[in-house]
């Protein structure tokens, strides 16, 4: 009998709990309301079966429970019930599927005049890439990366020379424009998941996976990695901002153009060590782990480390000189500090680069430039 | 009826049979999803296909003979011929000539340089031919501990028999299957 | 397996390297629990992390992702599939279906010992360099064989190592399983006769043994690309700043392979659980199982089906989009005989006459969970609905409620229902009360706020939510709700663990069949049943599993065996 009684109030509990929460879909932002609609049509009809079966299982308890004298029916089978209930399943199968059909035909067919940009995913940070006045990507390949190519692109490919390229956590897309998301990885499957829009999908190394929508409402929303990429995966952080579209073109004209922002990169030692120390770092991926603002990460962040005292995790302590940074660089698990795992892989740079690195770490103690 | 007689009663001798047929199932299961991907890989771009050794005709007529000798040996036992005996005799030595075959394949392609990091299709030959190999090895277990029991070697040449499809459908598919084929199959131009 | 059936008599060979398939039962569900309870344990640890971030120092990222994989991992292979195929299959095929034995015990016995290497390899990786692996329990490569994810060296290796092993004492037990089922039932046993129980387990089987190969495969290859460097599932690769060698190769097939594995896994767990859940209703309501063919052809309909939706876990993977109307089709189809199951319990219970024991709201409320369960896979199986929520904590409730929390339920229930039979004693009424709505009601209160997380848009797979703009601070309250209720269920399970060990000793000693129930194993003459099952004679079958209160008997049921012309009392 309590049975039927929780049951009740199970059925009570759910519905109430569906009532009140505060716990929703997050108000939309894309053109991508027909994805809302084919999930409400869903729970609604799932919603009523729900109910339907908690309360036919305590009302079945409460009639035919076990009582002096009672004996239950000999009935093994009603043709007739089984295939009308078949029926009435299959309609209500047809009533969610027919529309979500529908609907995903659209999601996979992206409009001609969509706005294409390019989504690039490494253990554990974004960087995005827009074409350039010819309206075209350039090819990449991983073979093309290098400290100053992080993306990979083709270097012979005149396409590529005016792309536009965003490192960093920050897109910026235009209102009400379609968006053609085309995803590519450098290392493990990435998602590109931004909660709002409702559609994405995995970025995949060694092939492009896109998808598409148009963005319906200004602001900044969290982008989130939502394919398990390693133990960074919760911190893989970026922001899309949507705005009007002369605030989107004022900032991809400030974007830098990929065949110049080589030859920066490609600047040769003896200008600014710090600044080259930040260029290598950008291009090995140090970010995804290191933080430079003080925030927490993966890795021990870079902000205030130089000079200062750190704790191992044998519990010695040591000043954070060129030397112990050299030495994390190309054996990290040597001296760990305490707190975080050892999941570095070593690295293999040569002195200049190594000193670069340090400099740049020095060169973020305390008052100095913190941002990337 | 006494009870020891009853609790004594032996599995149906249909009964080996069906579960040597259900094993041959997996095995050929396990055998066609490994073709599968190995199709599927194939089409990616950097495919270059594998020059066979010419060692794998030597073993393929070992793996012919030894299950020619085992069926042999089997109906001999069953009619209590005297020449059951040497045929098993022959099936062991044929199968053994047959993974020392597939042995002096590996050392080739090793000694060539051509090791199974080298590319997919060299990576896919080692790993078919390592699998059949461990289910021929099994097999001889299994005949090592089926003595000469008529039966038992019939369950052994229907088994034997089944890897030998097997390695022919293998050996097929290394030789002749080309990217053009699977998309052809695929349909995709 | 020509040897004579004479019980064995030393300690050795009667309680350790038996042949029984009642012993091996036994041996194969106390080593599930026992791993089950460790991946228990996993799961709170998350729980802890997930509900009082920063709490707990001994939780990091590390081990966080090492908890959640093996957590995974140990339950759906490790625990259920071994519990029901090895556990719940082994001891009731033979008795249900009027057998003395498995038809190749030695067979059987080596299944057990080469699974028990498969858990001790498992548990082996918790203590190498670099821990167990913590690539979630899909093990999608690249990831899982590359730095930044735990355990990418000996932990993964191990892991594989481990699931090969146990695939293949899987199939040795589906081998036996299987023609134990088509070759060894009694006179008179046809195959519309069989309990569900049996058919249930014996469809899982099948889907066991031609499903696990394509896990033995994509495990295989992805061992040659972790220790020989092949590129069979690896592309060209920069991992963490470093060019790697490997060149070409497709993470999607690894996927395609894992899955078409992994969905058929879900009914492997499934199949019995339908199976054994369905004669618990019939048995404790007193009534025949409704609509016993259509239930029989929806086993094996579902079965069928099973090995042609695997892509709808992949609709946001990458893949040609154009598969994503055929999975979603094929994905909803399945929903139809999976329905049509659950209205028949629940026109079992109608007009039934239904005794509410322990086994009996357990069965209940797997009705219940499996629905909300069921249900939600159609918001996921409908490839643009599944869109927003995949990978999020929709997912989690969602399989967790239909196939973690349903199948466990049934194992209760079962284990409650037969521990008479195994223990010849009865288990703890008040305790196994206890038990069921501590775990039922605390299983609710976890999983149905999940849905809502997910609907939020709250990822799955994370370590911490700090500074998400969408995410409000109500959610980490609810977060902190759910870990609550998730150790209350955890300590509930010491209930169960306590009054199995306190029962086997102490329980009430119970009759030859205390539940009055009409299949073969109760029919046994001795309780529990002696080596051989069946002591002089092998049993003979004239009816059905199911005839209950059937009109003009005095008794409401009339056991599989029962002479038609006797008179029933």
């Amino acid at each position: 009998m309590a049975i039927a009684i929780v049951l009740i109030v199970i059925v009570i509990a759910a519905l109430a709990f569906h009532a009140l929460s505060p716990w929703w879909l997050t108000p939309l932002a894309s053109n991508w309301g027909l994805i809302d609609d084919t999930l409400t049509v869903t729970l609604l009809i799932t919603g009523a079966v729900f109910v339907a079966v908690n309360l036919f299982i305590a009302v079945a308890v409460i009639r035919y429970r076990h009582r002096h004298g009672r004996r239950a029916a000999y009935e093994p089978e009603n043709r007739k019930l089984e295939h009308g209930l078949t029926w009435l399943t299959a309609v209500g199968i047809v009533a969610m599927l027919a529309p979500g059909l529908v609907v995903y035909a659209e999601l996979i067919s992206p409009p001609k005049d969509a706005l294409v940009v390019e989504v690039v995913g490494q253990q554990w940070q974004w960087a995005y890439r827009f074409p350039g006045e010819d309206g075209r990507l350039g090819t990449s390949a991983m073979r093309f990366v290098g400290a100053d190519n992080p993306l990979g692109l083709n270097p012979a490919d005149p396409a590529g020379r005016d792309d536009a390229l965003a490192v960093g956590p920050e897109l910026h897309l235009p209102l009400g424009r379609p968006v053609r998301v085309l995803l590519r990885s450098k290392d493990v499957l990435h998602n590109f998941f931004v909660p709002p829009i409702r559609t994405r999908m995995d970025m995949v190394p060694g092939m492009v996976t896109e998808f598409w929508f148009t963005p319906t409402r200004a602001g900044r929303f969290d982008i989130l990695c939502a394919e398990l990429c390693g133990v960074g995966h919760y911190n893989m952080r970026g922001v899309m901002v949507v705005e009007p579209q002369a605030d989107f073109e004022r900032w991809l004209a400030g974007l830098p153009r990929f065949a110049a922002a080589r030859q920066v990169a490609a600047t040769p030692p003896g200008g600014d060590l710090a600044a080259r120390g930040r260029g290598i770092a950008q291009a090995r991926g140090c970010f995804g782990c290191h933080s430079v603002d003080g925030a927490a990460s993966v890795g021990p962040g870079w902000r205030g480390l130089f000079g200062h005292e750190v704790e191992l995790a044998d519990g010695s302590r040591l000043k954070a000189d060129a030397a112990y940074i050299a030495e994390s660089i190309r054996a990290p698990a040597a001296k760990l500090v305490k707190g975080y795992p050892p999941i570095m892989p070593p690295y293999a740079l040569d002195d200049g680069e190594v000193a670069a690195i340090a400099a740049y770490i020095a060169s973020l103690d305390g008052a100095a430039d913190g941002t990337r | 009826m006494e009870a020891s007689i009853d609790l004594a009663r032996p599995a149906r001798p249909a009964t080996a049979r069906v579960a040597v047929w259900l094993l041959l199932g997996v095995v050929f299961v396990l055998f066609v999803l490994c073709l599968l991907a190995y199709a599927m890989r194939m089409r990616l771009g950097d495919w270059r296909a594998l020059p066979l050794p010419w060692q794998l005709n030597v073993s393929t007529a070992m793996l012919i003979l030894s299950s020619a000798s085992l069926q042999w040996a089997s109906v001999a036992a069953r009619r209590g011929g005297r020449c059951a005996r040497g045929a098993l005799f022959a099936a062991f030595v044929f199968a053994a000539a047959f993974l020392a075959a597939q042995a002096w394949a590996w050392q080739a392609l090793v000694a060539q340089g051509r090791l199974a990091s080298a590319n997919p299709s060299n990576g896919f030959f080692f790993l078919l031919t390592g699998l059949h190999a461990l289910h021929v090895l099994g097999g001889i277990v299994a005949l090592l501990l089926a003595g000469r029991r008529g039966e038992r070697l019939g369950l052994c040449a229907l088994y034997w028999h089944g890897l030998l499809a097997v390695w022919l459908l293998l050996y097929a598919t290394m030789a002749w299957l080309t990217p053009a084929i699977v998309d052809f199959i695929c349909g995709v131009a | 397996m020509h040897d004579s059936h004479d019980a064995p008599h030393g300690f050795w060979t009667r309680y350790v390297f038996s042949q029984d398939h009642k012993v091996i039962a036994i041996q194969y569900t106390v080593t599930a629990l026992a791993v089950g309870l460790v991946g228990l344990v996993l799961s709170n640890l998350m729980r802890l992390q997930l509900g009082f971030p920063g709490h707990f120092d001994f939780i990091d990222a590390n081990r966080y992702y090492q908890s959640l994989t093996q957590h995974g991992m140990i339950m759906v292979v490790y625990l259920l599939t071994a519990i029901l195929l090895g556990g719940f299959g082994n001891y009731l095929i033979p008795l249900m279906i009027g057998a003395r034995d498995m038809v190749f015990p030695f067979l059987n016995m080596l299944s057990y010992w080469v699974y028990l290497v498969a858990v001790l390899v498992l548990l082996a990786s918790f203590v190498v360099p670099g821990g167990p692996t913590g690539a979630g329990w899909t093990l999608y490569p690249p990831q899982s064989i590359l730095p930044g994810t735990p355990g990418a060296d000996w932990g993964i290796i191990l892991m594989l190592v481990s699931l090969l092993i146990f695939i293949v004492a899987a199939t040795m037990g589906g081998l036996n399983y299987v023609t134990t089922v088509l070759q060894a039932r009694a006179e008179g046993m046809t195959l519309f006769r069989l309990p569900l129980t049996v058919w249930g387990i014996f469809m899982a089987t099948i889907l066991a043994l031609f499903a696990f190969p394509a896990l033995f495969v994509s495990g295989v290859m992805l061992l040659f690309d972790k220790v020989l460097g092949t590129s069979f599932f690896m592309p060209a690769i920069v991992s963490m700043g470093q060019p790697l060698a490997y060149e070409g190769g497709s993470p999607l097939l690894f996927q395609h392979l894992f899955w078409f594995f992994g969905h058929p896994e879900v009914y492997i767990v499934a199949l019995p659980a339908f199976g054994i859940v369905s004669d618990l209703i019939s048995t404790h309501a007193r009534k025949n199982i409704f609509g016993y063919r259509m239930m029989v052809w929806a086993i094996v309909a579902i079965g069928v089906l099973s090995v042609v939706v695997w892509a709808h876990h992949m609709f946001v993977s990458g893949m040609n989009p154009a598969f994503g109307f055929f999975f979603a089709v094929t994905t909803l189809i399945i929903a139809v005989p999976t329905a049509i199951k659950v209205y028949n319990w629940l026109l079992t219970l109608w007009r039934g006459d239904i005794h509410l024991t322990v086994p009996m709201l357990f069965a209940l409320g797997f009705i219940s969970m499996f629905a909300i369960g069921g249900l939600t896979g159609l918001f996921l199986g409908n490839v643009s609905v599944d869109i927003p929520l995949s990978d999020t904590y929709f997912v989690v409730a969602h399989f967790h409620m239909v196939m973690g929390v349903a199948p466990i339920l049934v194992i209760f229930g079962g284990i409650y229902h037969w521990f008479p039979k195994v223990s010849g004693r009865m288990m703890n009424d008040t305790l196994g009360r206890w038990h069921f709505w501590l775990t039922f009601v605390g299983a609710y209160a976890i999983f149905f706020p999940m849905h809502y997380l997910g609907f939020l848009g709250m990822p799955r797979r994370y370590y911490a939510y700090e500074n998400y703009a969408f995410i409000p601070e109500s959610a980490h309250t609810l977060n902190a709700f759910i870990t609550v209720a998730a150790l209350v269920v955890a300590a509930a399970q010491l209930l169960f663990l306590f009054n199995l060990a306190w029962s086997a000793r102490r329980g009430r000693l119970a009759s030859a069949n205390p539940w009055g129930a009409t299949t073969l194993e109760w029919q046994t003459p001795d309780t529990p049943p002696g080596h051989g099952n069946w002591g002089a004679q092998v049993p003979v079958v004239h009816r059905w599993a199911y005839e209950f209160s059937p009109p003009g008997q005095a008794r409401d049921f009339v056991p599989q065996n029962a002479p038609p012309d006797a008179p029933v009392e």
